[in-house]
C-alpha cells in the first residue's frame, strides 16, 4: 500500500501542473458565477437558479476533469515511458494503476470540495442536502474516471474519452431508454435496456445536483445505495483495467 | 550462480490490419556471470532495447525464460536491480532530491534517515550535488541522464541493467559514466549495459553479448569476439548477408 500511496502523491502533484486542471477549474468557476448572475436576475427563484445551475456547472467541470485525466493518464506515461522506471522497482502494474487512479481521485475530491464550498458560500446554506449533493458529484466522477482509465488500457485516449462521454450520457438516459423500450413493446429492446443497468451505472438514481435535494436531503438509504453502486462500478472497472494493463506490451 | 540467465526468448509483434506480424527476437539466450560487466552490442533496431524490455516484462516474450539470481522476476529480485531506460524521461516537476526519494521509497531501500545520508552521496557521484533542489525540468539532457543513473544506483543494487547509458552524453559525461561503472564493478555489482559502440565494451567489459537481426551472434569474452571478428562493422555486414541468403532476402 505504501507504493500505491507514494505513486498517488506523485500523480496528484503532476496533475496539479496540468493545464486541463486550470481550464476545468476556471470553467467551473465561470459557470458558478454565471449562475449567480442569472440568479440575481430572477425575482423569486434566485436561490433555486443559483443552486441548479451552479451545481450543474460543478458537475460538468468535475466530470470533464475526471474523463480527461482518466483517458490520458496512462497514454502520457506510455508515450514518455516514465512508467518504465517505476515498474522496474518492486511495484506491480496493478499498484501503479491504482496509484495513478488514487492521485487523480484525490485531485477530483479537492476540486469537488472547493467548488461545493464556493456554492455553499454563495447560497449561504451549509446544512440539509449539501453533503449528499457534493458526494453524488464526486462518486459519479470517480465512476467516469475508472471507466476512462479502463478503456485507455486497450484503446487510444481519444476513444477512451469518447466512451466516457457516452457512458455519462447513457447513465443519465437509462430511465428514458426503459420508457421508450416499454412503449415499443419489442421484447428484445426491453431485455437489452433492462440488462444494460448491470454494465452502465444508472446516474439518474443519484442525480441530486438541484435545489430540491439541497433542501430535501436524500434518504440515508439512497445515499448508501449510491455509495455502494459507485464503489462496485469503480472496483469492477479498476479490476478490468488491471487485467488489461497487466497484459499490455510497454513498447 | 549467474546473476542473469536468458533462455530462448522469442518475440513477435502483431501486425495491424494490413501489416504482417514481425518477429524481432529469435531464440535469444545469454547469461551474465556474477560480478561481471557484460556489454550488449548491436546496431540500431537490432533488438537490444526489446530484449532489455523483455527482461523486465515490459514486453511479454512469446516464449523463453529469464532468471535473475536464479529466480523469475519478482519484487525480491527487483529490489536488487538498478535500471536505466534508453530514454530516461523523468517526472520533471520533481526536484533531483524528490525524484531520488520517490525511487528510494519504491525500492524499499531503507529509512528516511538513510536516504538523507545516501542522496547527497549518490548525487555527488553523478556530479549533480550542486543542483539537488532544482526541478528536473531545468536539467540538460546529460544531467537528466545522470539523474537517471543516480536513481539506478541509490539503493545499492547487486545488478545494474542500463540501456545505452552513454548515449547523448558529452565526452566528460561518458568518462563519468565509465568511472561509475568501474566503481560499481569494484563494489561487486554485476553490470549489463547496451551500446552500439564496441569501443565502450573494450574499455569496460569482460563479457560481450552481440545481437544482430534479433539473433545472438556472440555470447562470451571480448577477446574471443575480437579474435573471431576484428572489425564489428564487417561482422554485422557478413551476418546480414548470410541472413539474406538463408531467408531468400525477406529480411
Amino acid at each position: 500500500m505504501k507504493a500505491v500511496w507514494r505513486l498517488a502523491q506523485t500523480s496528484l502533484r503532476e496533475m496539479l501542473r496540468e493545464k486541463i486542471f486550470f481550464v476545468a477549474f476556471g470553467g467551473a468557476l465561470f459557470l458558478v458565477l454565471l449562475s449567480l448572475l442569472l440568479g440575481e436576475m430572477s425575482l423569486d427563484e434566485s436561490e433555486r437558479l443559483l443552486a441548479d445551475l451552479g451545481f450543474a456547472g460543478v458537475e460538468l467541470a468535475v466530470s470533464a476533469l475526471a474523463l480527461f485525466s482518466g483517458s490520458f493518464l496512462l497514454a502520457r506515461e506510455l508515450d514518455r515511458q516514465t512508467c518504465l522506471l517505476i515498474l522496474s522497482k518492486p511495484v506491480s502494474r496493478q499498484q501503479f494503476l491504482l496509484g495513478k487512479w488514487l492521485g487523480t481521485a484525490m485531485l477530483v475530491f479537492g476540486f469537488v470540495i472547493v467548488l461545493s464550498m464556493t456554492m455553499a458560500l454563495l447560497i449561504g446554506r451549509w446544512w440539509g442536502g449539501f453533503l449528499p449533493v457534493a458526494a453524488s458529484i464526486f462518486v459519479k466522477s470517480l465512476i467516469l474516471l475508472s471507466w476512462s482509465l479502463f478503456v485507455s488500457t486497450f484503446a487510444r485516449p481519444i476513444l477512451a474519452l469518447l466512451s466516457g462521454v457516452s457512458l455519462y450520457l447513457l447513465g443519465h438516459w437509462l430511465g428514458d431508454l426503459a420508457v421508450f423500450a416499454e412503449k415499443s413493446g419489442d421484447p428484445i429492446r426491453i431485455w437489452i435496456v433492462k440488462n444494460l443497468r448491470w454494465v452502465v451505472p444508472n446516474f439518474d438514481l443519484y442525480n441530486w445536483k438541484s435545489h430540491f435535494h439541497l433542501v430535501e436531503t436524500p434518504l440515508l438509504r439512497d445515499i448508501l445505495g449510491m455509495a455502494l453502486q459507485g464503489v462496485a462500478f469503480c472496483a469492477v472497472f479498476l479490476i478490468l483495467a488491471g487485467f488489461f494493463f497487466r497484459r499490455k506490451d510497454l513498447v | 550462480m549467474p546473476m542473469l540467465v536468458v533462455e530462448r526468448l522469442n518475440k513477435t509483434f502483431k501486425g495491424g490490419l494490413f501489416e504482417k506480424d514481425r518477429q524481432v527476437l529469435f531464440d535469444v539466450s545469454f547469461s551474465l556471470p556474477a560480478g561481471e560487466t557484460c556489454g550488449f552490442v548491436g546496431g540500431n533496431g537490432q533488438g537490444k532495447t526489446t530484449t532489455i524490455k523483455c527482461l523486465f516484462e515490459f514486453i511479454r516474450a512469446d516464449s523463453g525464460k529469464v532468471l535473475f539470481f536464479g529466480n523469475a522476476l519478482g519484487p525480491k529480485e527487483k529490489k536488487r536491480i538498478g535500471y536505466l531506460p534508453e530514454r530516461p524521461y523523468l517526472y520533471e516537476f520533481l526536484t533531483a532530491r524528490e525524484f531520488l526519494r520517490l525511487h528510494w521509497d519504491l525500492s524499499q531501500a531503507g529509512s528516511f534517515s538513510e536516504f538523507q545520508e545516501m542522496a547527497p552521496k549518490v548525487l555527488k557521484r553523478v556530479e549533480l550535488d550542486h543542483v539537488i533542489d532544482r526541478p528536473l525540468r531545468s536539467f540538460s539532457k546529460g544531467m537528466l541522464q545522470r539523474a537517471g543513473l543516480a536513481q539506478a544506483l541509490i539503493h545499492r543494487p547487486d545488478l545494474l541493467i542500463l540501456d545505452e547509458p552513454m548515449s547523448g552524453l558529452d565526452p566528460d559525461g561518458r568518462l563519468l559514466v565509465k568511472e561509475l561503472l568501474r566503481d560499481e564493478k569494484k563494489r561487486g555489482a554485476g553490470i549489463f549495459f547496451s551500446s552500439h559502440l564496441l569501443q565502450d565494451m573494450d574499455e569496460l567489459c569482460s563479457h560481450l553479448t552481440v545481437i544482430d537481426g534479433g539473433r545472438i551472434r556472440h555470447d562470451g569474452t571480448v577477446e574471443g569476439f575480437r579474435n573471431e571478428h576484428p572489425d564489428l562493422e564487417q561482422a554485422f555486414r557478413a551476418w546480414r548477408l548470410k541472413d539474406r541468403s538463408s531467408t531468400g532476402g525477406s529480411r
